[in-house]
């Protein structure tokens, strides 16, 4: 497919090791590099824009090297981690130089400069003041704008919410998600795992420089099958319910963690889940809830890391 | 999506982008006024005397009075006491002199006055510019935000090397060319014109010599270490570096006994003698006729050691005996050194 991707990509810096073996496709919408710190995150960002040359394999923004050929970065968009402007500087002269050197003429970059400060909601009055005096969140804001001014189709954020308040953590997070939505390609990197589920569902797992997982959260929580699915049901009475649950197959354990609480591990998430509902009316119980308790990406995540440390030992 | 920038455009926005940032910076604006008062003063002092003096002088020869209407003539007497009072020129070499022949002195002498204040507003102006060339860029991560853009490091070099080159041409180039066309408007007749006509291609050769070398060596510190470190290396270096280069190139090819050669090595450990070559290089003066001579030959670690033994411009570079070219082609030498360094450092700056 005509996608940014790596393939068989490795880098490493001597004997310290960036990325190794790792094959990847970029899909338009949104996708969260996530990995723990010296995972291999910024290296892989770096080989994206063509600023790290791979040691092997290779990386094909459609179907072009941007070690090889520059010109192809003028369709991707790159805000790195860290500060990223000098601080004298205003963020519209800013924005607007870095716009010309995406190859736009004075007056266009000046217009298309202020089109992106607008797009990442960075207030008018902000505009001309030095990016030394700027918030975490303001720049933050012009970082991103600088990536956007000269309209990407690839978009590559390194911990773009990073030290962000909240009220510019939902600007931004808008800002990403109709990105996404308006058909870029958008990959991004965070430690927050709380903010990569607020922008999207679909993660790509660093361990060492090793991708370890890649795909929908949902998708990969369910190939971990050595991990049971925990769903807590909160109702009135949760020994008559958990009864009605120890005659099924699939259920592995019952607990009761708290009153009035009971927490079933299933191997198969899904089915009980369907069912559920049909054996609560059945049980008569006064029911408050019932939810996965490892679905989420945290869980996801933190099973993942442990099976990859694991892996790495042995 | 947009289409990559043409060759040019690419370091031309760095270049700009550098500008706009240096050019809020209040020492800049200071340096840059600074280096522009010599040239507005002279042009000014010049324009007062030759207007005012002109009309109340009865003692020019009316020939040339004739040939200077309708233009504002500096009188004999103005231009003699105007020659002493730069300090350039003894009393001895204008003695006797007629107008035709000392305008000609008096605007190299000029020159040369104006060219060594000048030389020193650079040096500072690089002191200024220098130590945030690139270390900022480093520490703000912004070499990541060119890299990920269709930026080369070749542009990269280009745009920074346009930062220096821009702010010498306004400091130095600008105010030459403003101080030579105020200078020929006094001049009576072409001849003058033929005269110091060779001032403007060596003004082109000097500036391109100081903006190169000065852009390469700043560059190369810039991207070596922090900006204290850059600061202070460039000031080791403006003292040492460039004399030690030029001592080692005179140790090569030097035909002259040893004990002159380090005369003439030390000779060169200071900057103001290497502005002077630079300088009487520009002006066509001659040095030896000058009666501050030995404040600018002889320096204070040279004259210790060096006595009365040789002197830079009897020595051979490649061939040549010219003390300009043996200055400039080691000052070359060392900016090939340090494009190198600077080279070296990008690339693992951008790693």
């Amino acid at each position: 497919m005509n996608i940014p991707r790596a393939i068989n990509l490795s880098k490493w810096y001597g004997e310290v090791l960036g990325v190794q073996d790792l094959s990847i496709e970029f899909a338009p919408g949104i996708t969260a590099v996530v990995g723990p710190n010296g995972s291999g995150k910024s290296t892989l960002f770096r080989l994206l824009t063509g600023q790290l040359a791979p040691n092997q394999g290779e990386v094909s923004l459609w179907g072009v090297s941007p070690w090889n050929d520059r010109k192809i970065l003028a369709r991707v968009g790159y805000a790195p981690e860290g500060e990223g402007g000098p601080g004298r500087m205003p963020a519209l002269t800013w924005v607007t130089g870095l716009a010309e050197l995406s190859g736009f003429a004075s007056a266009a970059a000046h217009a298309r400069a202020a089109a992106a400060l607008d797009a990442v909601r960075l207030a008018p009055e902000a505009r001309n003041r030095p990016l030394g005096t700027y918030s975490n969140g303001m720049r933050q804001k012009a970082k991103l704008a600088q990536a956007l001014v000269h309209e990407p189709d690839l978009l590559i954020l390194d911990e773009p919410l990073s030290g962000v308040d909240p009220a510019s953590r939902i600007d931004l997070v808008s800002t990403l998600k109709a990105l996404g939505a308006a058909g870029k390609t958008v990959v991004l990197s965070s430690h927050s795992l709380a903010d990569v589920s607020r922008l999207t569902d679909r993660i790509a797992l660093l361990f060492h420089g090793r991708l370890i997982a890649a795909g929908r959260v949902p998708e990969i929580r369910r190939l971990l099958d050595r991990y049971p699915y925990r769903i807590r049901i909160e109702c009135s009475d949760p020994r008559k319910v958990g009864g009605l649950l120890a005659g099924r197959a699939e259920i592995v354990r019952i607990s009761f963690p708290a009153p009035e609480t009971l927490v079933a591990e299933t191997a198969q998430g899904d089915p009980l889940f369907d069912a559920l509902p049909g054996i609560l009316a059945a049980a008569g119980v006064t029911v408050r809830g019932f939810f996965p308790e490892d679905e989420s990406l945290e869980s996801v995540f933190e099973y993942l890391v442990k099976d990859a440390g694991k892996g790495v030992k042995s | 999506m947009t289409l990559p920038p043409a060759g040019w455009q690419a370091p031309w926005a760095i270049t700009q982008i550098g500008l706009q940032r240096f050019l809020r910076k209040k020492i800049v604006i200071i340096l840059l006024f600074v280096a522009w008062t010599p040239a507005l003063l002279f042009g000014v002092g010049f324009f007062a005397m030759g207007t005012i003096v002109a009309e109340r002088s009865i003692t020019q020869d009316e020939q040339i009075r004739s040939k200077l209407v309708p233009r504002p003539a500096l009188p004999i007497d103005t231009v003699k006491l105007f020659s002493q009072l730069l300090g350039r020129v003894s009393t001895q070499d204008i003695v006797g002199k007629q107008l035709e022949e000392l305008l000609p002195l008096f605007w190299r002498v000029s020159f040369y006055q104006f060219v060594w204040l000048e030389s020193w507003v650079l040096l500072f102006l690089a002191l200024a510019v220098g130590p945030f060339l690139v270390t900022p860029d480093i520490r703000s991560r912004s070499l990541s935000l060119y890299f990920s853009r269709p930026v080369s490091g070749l542009d990269y070099a280009l745009g920074k090397a346009g930062i220096i080159f821009t702010l010498f041409g306004m400091a130095f180039l600008l105010p030459s060319i403003l101080m030579y066309l105020s200078s020929i408007y006094f001049m009576p007749t072409n001849t003058y014109i033929r005269l110091t006509i060779y001032l403007i291609p060596r003004i082109f050769t000097i500036y391109m010599i100081l903006s190169t070398v000065s852009t390469y060596v700043l560059l190369a510190i810039g991207s070596s270490c922090k900006t204290f470190w850059t600061f202070t290396s460039f000031l080791i270096f403006i003292t040492l570096g460039v004399e030690i280069s030029i001592s080692f190139v005179n140790s090569i090819i030097s035909i002259y006994p040893s004990d002159i050669k380090i005369a003439n090595s030390y000779n060169l450990i200071s900057i103001c003698s290497i502005l002077n070559d630079f300088n009487c290089y520009l002006t066509g003066i001659n040095q030896e006729l000058s009666r501050l001579n030995a404040l600018f030959r002889h320096e204070w670690v040279a004259d210790p050691i060096s006595g009365q033994m040789g002197r830079l411009g009897d020595m051979p570079l490649f061939g040549s005996k010219n003390p300009f070219w043996q200055t400039a082609a080691a000052a070359f030498l060392f900016a090939a050194g340090s494009g190198a360094l600077f080279w070296r450092n990008l690339c693992r700056a951008s790693r």
